[in-house]
């Protein structure tokens, strides 16, 4: 793979899920969108994604147990939160996890920006 | 010897007695027929009582006779009371039983017409062609005259066969009446036919004996009359009892009905269809507002009810009248000044007589407060109901602003996009075009959610419309779906065939539905996670109605809560207002259907909401 930022957005929300992928790429990054946590984790080339940008609400898998399973596997790519509640026990519980950061859908987009920037793993980059 | 007076004269002063006292009871009988001219068996028996004492006037006449001249002119004068007297009482039984051969009436009364023609026709009188001597004998203590030597006319058997008649008549009548009637009808024909036919029998025979100078001894045809005559005043004194007693019972009834009515402040009133003509009560005059002189009119009536009722009630009593069934229906009618009154009516119509037509009678009452308190329960239940969908909604905020929130993220992230692409050197117009597209599209979406929170919030009536069942359990699903996720609940849903639909208000039936899901939910939290489950979906039921299910994997509801779980205000949860379930049966109920409740401790409970299906659906 080039040295191309790979973003991985996961929300069973399908217009939410476009329009993030638009300001994604917009911002010079590759995304590619997945409707679930269980079609992720089919993908045989997620490993290679800099940085995940996940809803706590899926249909089935929770964004939560998602990572929960990745990181079991050993995988360290960082996530970010995508959410529509603001729930204090489930932030906590995110951040405890080692989640790299926690959104609201309705922040502002430019913040979603600079945190992805900032914890996309150089790795990808590197085309490893 | 002849004219003398004894000391005291018996004959005279008992035949005086006997007449006298018929005299009266014949002006009694004749002044109650002159009040009341239907009671003609009165007139008759006056008529009877009075030739009574003519005939008794003439015996006493002939028993003082002096010549046979004048003992012939006695018996002739005899007749026309006699004739009297026999035609009256033969009239009599044929009022009286009823019963009577008409041709052989009137063979009597044309043979005793005859008779009379014939006695004044041929001297000296009827029975005798020629009287020659008389004599005097003691009879009653006193010396009365009686015919010593005579001729028998040769018609005089016409007398007795008259006589047979009678007797025949009247036995025939009597035996009629006594084989067809009750207890009543056998004492009239044994107490006037025996009367009758006693007289008939006593008298005829004595008097032909007479006649034919069997025996030396006045005519008296006075004294077995008193038989018949006391049968027939025995008798017509009963009927007047009774009719005393009748009118005394109806008085009493009427005053009872009244009182009655005006106790429950009913009104009577009575429609004379045939007529147009209206009998009421003071009561119901009072409440329609009717002055007494004007009550029998219907068109006055019809004047007080309120003009766009006037239709609807002339239609009904007009059915009511034609079909003989209840009429039963509310209306308006205006008053003076004030708010309209409502008045409830009940009917019925009846045919008293076949040959009247038929009347509809009932009762009518001022309903107003009771209308206006239904009213008012009503608008209490509506906002019992509000409350209590303002409250549930409440616990569903947290799905409702999920529901939200994506499309309000995704219009943002859009938006964002576009100013990005706006700022480069050359943007992308159809990827722009995209992105409008999509906003409007979410925008849409949002509106949606916020037009169906606004739906369910707003007070409104009732509406009535076809509704898929499948649709009321989705937007049930998606209310809760967000506020189950955060709680771990699984959410079951069970779609049904498309084509089931129920007919009645959207909102109220999510009510119900939403209700119910989110008691379960509320059942399963404190369950362990693999057992937080909701089951719901909707069923066609055997005898076709639509059966919506609600199941949780919850403790179930303890024995003693089962039969309380519908009564308002009844709540095991601190915050619980307690009324969900007991309105929700109520809009179950008002949509024809109802709301019903299976638990098993340890396994869980189920509601079931079942509705009538539609008409029109295939089953």
């Amino acid at each position: 793979m080039q040295s191309r930022n790979y973003v991985a957005v996961i929300d069973d929300d399908e217009s939410l899920c476009r329009s993030l992928a638009r300001l994604l790429q917009q911002a010079g990054f590759h995304p590619i969108t997945y409707p679930s946590a269980e079609d992720f984790l089919g993908d045989p080339l997620r490993s290679h994604f800099g940085c995940l940008l996940v809803d706590v609400q899926l249909g089935g898998m929770s964004g939560i147990e998602l990572y929960a399973r990745l990181k079991a596997e050993g995988v360290r790519t960082p996530i970010v939160y995508i959410t529509a509640f603001d729930d204090p026990r489930a932030r906590a519980q995110a951040i405890e996890m080692g989640s790299s950061g926690y959104f609201r859908k309705t922040d502002a987009g430019l913040d979603i920006l600079e945190t992805v920037r900032r914890v996309i793993t150089p790795r990808a980059a590197e085309g490893v | 010897m002849p004219g003398s007076i004894d000391s005291l004269s018996n004959v005279t002063v008992i035949w005086s007695m006997i007449a006298a006292g018929a005299l009266l009871l014949g002006t009694v009988h004749a002044c109650r027929w002159f009040l009341d001219r239907e009671a003609r068996v009165d007139l008759t028996f006056a008529v009877v009582a009075f030739c009574f004492a003519g005939v008794a006037y003439t015996e006493i006449g002939g028993m003082h006779a002096g010549t046979p001249e004048a003992w012939g002119r006695w018996l002739l004068w005899c007749h026309l009371p006699l004739y009297g007297l026999i035609v009256g009482t033969v009239l009599f039984v044929d009022q009286y039983l009823g019963t009577g051969r008409r041709w052989l009436l009137w063979s009597i009364i044309g043979l005793r017409t005859v008779i009379l023609v014939l006695n004044f026709s041929l001297p000296p009188n009827f029975n005798f062609a020629a009287i020659d001597s008389i004599e005097r004998i003691r009879f009653l203590g006193e010396a009365v005259t009686v015919v010593d030597e005579a001729v028998t006319s040769r018609l005089q058997f016409l007398g007795l066969v008259t006589s047979g008649l009678l007797a025949i008549y009247v036995l025939d009548a009597a035996v009629t009446l006594w084989r067809q009637g009750g207890a009543e009808d056998r004492r009239r024909a044994w107490m006037i036919g025996g009367g009758v036919f006693s007289f008939v029998l006593l008298a005829g025979t004595y008097a032909q004996a007479v006649i034919w100078q069997l025996v030396e001894l006045p005519i008296l045809v006075t004294p077995p009359f008193l038989i018949p005559l006391l049968a027939m005043s025995f008798e017509l004194g009963r009927e007047s009892l009774r009719a005393s007693r009748l009118a005394r019972d109806l008085r009493e009834s009427q005053r009872r009905l009244e009182l009655a009515a005006g106790a429950a402040d009913l009104g009577l009133w009575e429609w004379d269809g045939g007529m147009s003509r209206v009998w009421a009560t003071r009561q119901a005059c009072e409440i329609f507002g009717v002055t007494a002189e004007t009550a029998g009119d219907y068109q006055r009536w019809l004047a007080c009810v309120h003009p766009d009722d006037v239709p609807r009630l002339v239609k009904e009593m007009g059915q009511a009248l034609e079909s003989g069934e209840e009429v039963a229906t509310e209306f308006r009618i205006r008053t003076k000044g004030r708010e309209p009154r409502w008045i409830a009516a009940r009917g019925r119509a009846e045919q008293p007589r076949p040959d009247r037509p038929p009347r509809v009678r009932g009762v009518l009452r001022d309903v107003s407060e009771q209308r206006r308190t239904q009213e008012e329960s009503a608008e209490l239940r509506r906002e019992l109901a509000h409350a209590s969908r303002v409250s549930m909604l409440g616990q569903v905020a947290s799905s409702l602003a999920h529901e939200l929130s994506q499309p309000l993220g995704a219009i943002l992230r859009n938006a964002e996009a576009a100013g990005m692409a706006l700022d480069s050197k050359s943007p992308d117009h159809e990827e722009l075009k995209e992105i409008v597209t999509d906003i409007l599209r979410d925008d849409r979406r949002a509106r949606d959610v916020v037009d169906r929170l606004r739906t369910m919030l707003r007070r409104r009536p009732a509406e009535s419309r076809p509704i898929s069942a499948n649709g009321l359990l989705e937007d049930v699903v998606a209310l809760v779906r967000a506020d189950a996720a955060a709680r771990d609940i699984a959410i079951d849903y069970k779609p049904t065939r498309a084509s089931i639909q129920v007919t009645g208000d959207r909102v109220q039936l999510s009510q119900v539905l939403l209700n119910l899901v989110l008691n379960a939910m509320d059942a399963v939290t404190e369950q362990p996670s693999i057992q937080r489950n909701v089951t719901m979906g909707a069923t066609v039921a055997p005898d076709g109605r639509i059966e919506f299910y609600v199941a949780d994997s919850g403790p179930g509801i303890p024995p003693e809560f089962t039969r309380k779980i519908f009564e308002p205000f009844f709540t095991t949860k601190p915050s619980g207002m307690g009324i969900g379930l007991a309105i929700s049966r109520t809009i179950a109920e008002a949509h024809g259907g109802n709301l019903a409740m299976e638990t098993q401790l340890q396994a869980g409970t189920t509601f079931r909401l079942t509705l009538p299906a539609r008409a029109e659906q295939a089953a």
